[in-house]
């Protein structure tokens, strides 16, 4: 048995025989399609991929926004320091505006204490600012009056509250010395706000 | 048996070449659109993606250039890298070029250092904190302008303070404190510090001026009046019971601090005139008569010995 597998048409010679001038055009419609086909495939890829411009500035984009990132961080950690950092002279102008008349200071102590049980890891420094003074007693105002409306003067006045809890009254003294007439002796403390 | 596999040869015959021709041409066109489409859109898109790149990154420039200049405002409002403001600092021990200049201001403020301790550095990441310690002995009013000169000008900053008052009666108080300095090691922070020509005039010339000292018995100050208090009484009599504590001169004012008071040329003070402010003295009139207040000696201050700590060893 014998198979003959022809995939070539069978009359090719007699079809070629007969190409003129249309047959012509055709094939070279069909060169010129491949060649196009072949050029946009060739040039498709520039077009297509992104410009040279363009990854260029991305790269540039990304050096800056690194480096943003680094300053950001840098600036975090100044703002941190600045917010720290209380501005005593702001503090002193107003203490001196907030005190009564009939007060007056006879200590001021800003400093960090440690905070937490002895051997516990969660030991902090904790910052506190310890005010005492005395009030002279006159006919205007009871000295308890005195020292509280002195508290609320200083809650009130925000530069000098800045970075600190409320004023928390620790003492109140009766205090006689020789010569220097009756008075009452208070100590209040403020706290350092713990997000400060 | 014979099999054939033969696609082509009686169709390529039916086709007419005519409508070959046509196929292959609008199969040509339509490709040729197709792409020319696909690429004018990827054109677009990619000049589109150019512009928004190009804003994204300008304006990630601007962002950094504001951060940076952001950075700069306060770096410089922190004071850091203190020591590297002055180029004669890297030739001196940090204590001794500290106390100096404490000690200046201090002499300026009429405030009585007491004491100064040397350096101590504290290093805490990329940053490193110089310590001091100091006492003072001054009035609350020269205390505060004290102070401020350092915080506002010098941009130091003020850490555990303690005032202190000797006695009722007296308007000098002591006044502990410790006094903080950065220096950062981070090259993006170098060159940011503030410059002594970057304060502006009128921080120079600003005087603090407070109400009233806290720290002073109202009542006793009644007993034992200041000279500010028996001016307002009307119980003047010669320039000794002025007490002149500042003078500042600069080209555009020239102020005095007397009796706790900022007086200028013309003012009258306690019924005296002030006539003139020249650096270390005031001349006043009243009655006709001049008279010439000094500015009092302020006593030297005394220092503990001092640890060396050189500008480089901040630096490292």
């Amino acid at each position: 048995m014998e198979f003959e597998i022809n995939f070539l048409p069978q009359n090719r010679n007699r079809w070629l025989a007969h190409v003129k001038g249309k047959e012509l055009l055709i094939a070279g419609l069909v060169l010129a399609f491949i060649i196009t086909v072949s050029f946009i495939g060739f040039y498709s890829k520039g077009i297509t991929k992104k410009p040279q411009k363009l990854v260029a500035i991305g790269q540039d984009f990304l050096k800056v926004s690194q480096e943003k990132g680094k300053v950001s961080g840098v600036a975090a950690l100044l703002s941190k320091l600045k917010k720290e950092r209380l501005n005593w002279t702001e503090k002193m102008a107003s203490l001196s505006d907030a005190t009564p008349s009939q007060v007056f200071l006879t200590s001021l102590e800003y400093s960090k204490e440690k905070t937490g049980a002895r051997g516990s890891s969660n030991i902090k420094n904790r910052e506190k600012l310890v005010i005492k003074g005395v009030v002279i007693p006159s006919g205007e105002e009871s000295p308890s009056s005195s020292i509280q409306s002195f508290m609320q003067n200083l809650k009130n006045n925000a530069s000098f509250m800045a970075g600190f809890e409320s004023p928390v009254l620790i003492s109140v003294n009766n205090s006689q010395k020789e010569g220097q007439g009756e008075g009452l002796e208070f100590e209040f403390q403020l706290l350092r706000k713990q997000d400060a | 048996m014979s099999l054939n596999f033969n696609f082509f040869e009686n169709k390529m015959h039916n086709i007419s070449r005519k409508n070959l021709i046509a196929g292959a041409v609008i199969i040509f066109i339509g490709i040729g659109i197709f792409f020319s489409l696909k690429f004018y859109q990827t054109h677009k898109k990619n000049q589109r993606d150019l512009i928004q790149e190009k804003l994204t990154y300008e304006s990630a420039v601007t962002a950094l250039a504001k951060e940076k200049n952001d950075l700069t405002t306060l770096a410089g409002g922190l004071g850091i890298n203190y020591f590297s403001r002055f180029p004669e600092a890297s030739h001196m021990d940090l204590s001794f070029f500290m106390f100096n200049r404490i000690s200046t201001i201090a002499n300026k403020w009429k405030v009585n250092l007491v004491s100064f301790s040397p350096a101590e550095k504290e290093i805490k990441g990329n940053y490193s904190l110089i310590l001091f310690s100091g006492a003072i002995s001054a009035s609350f009013s020269d205390m505060v302008n004290f102070f401020q000169e350092l915080e506002d000008k010098e941009k130091i900053s003020i850490d555990n303070l303690k005032i202190n008052t000797s006695s009722r009666a007296s308007s000098t108080h002591q006044a502990e404190f410790d006094l903080v300095c950065l220096e950062f090691n981070d090259p993006m922070l170098k060159g940011r510090e503030e410059k002594e020509s970057d304060t502006s005039p009128s921080d120079k010339e600003k005087i603090k001026i407070v109400k009233r000292d806290p720290f002073l018995n109202p009542f006793e100050k009644m007993q034992v009046a200041r000279p500010a208090e028996k001016n307002k009484a009307g119980t003047v009599d010669g320039a000794s019971e002025f007490s002149l504590t500042g003078i500042n001169c600069s080209a555009r004012s020239r102020v005095a601090i007397i009796n706790h008071t900022m007086a200028r040329e013309g003012d009258v003070i306690g019924g005296k005139q002030v006539v003139a402010i020249k650096e270390d003295r005031v001349i006043l009139k009243a009655n006709g008569q001049l008279s010439t207040l000094r500015l009092k000696e302020t006593p030297r201050p005394q220092t503990k010995e001092e640890k060396p700590l050189k500008t480089e060893e901040v630096v490292q």
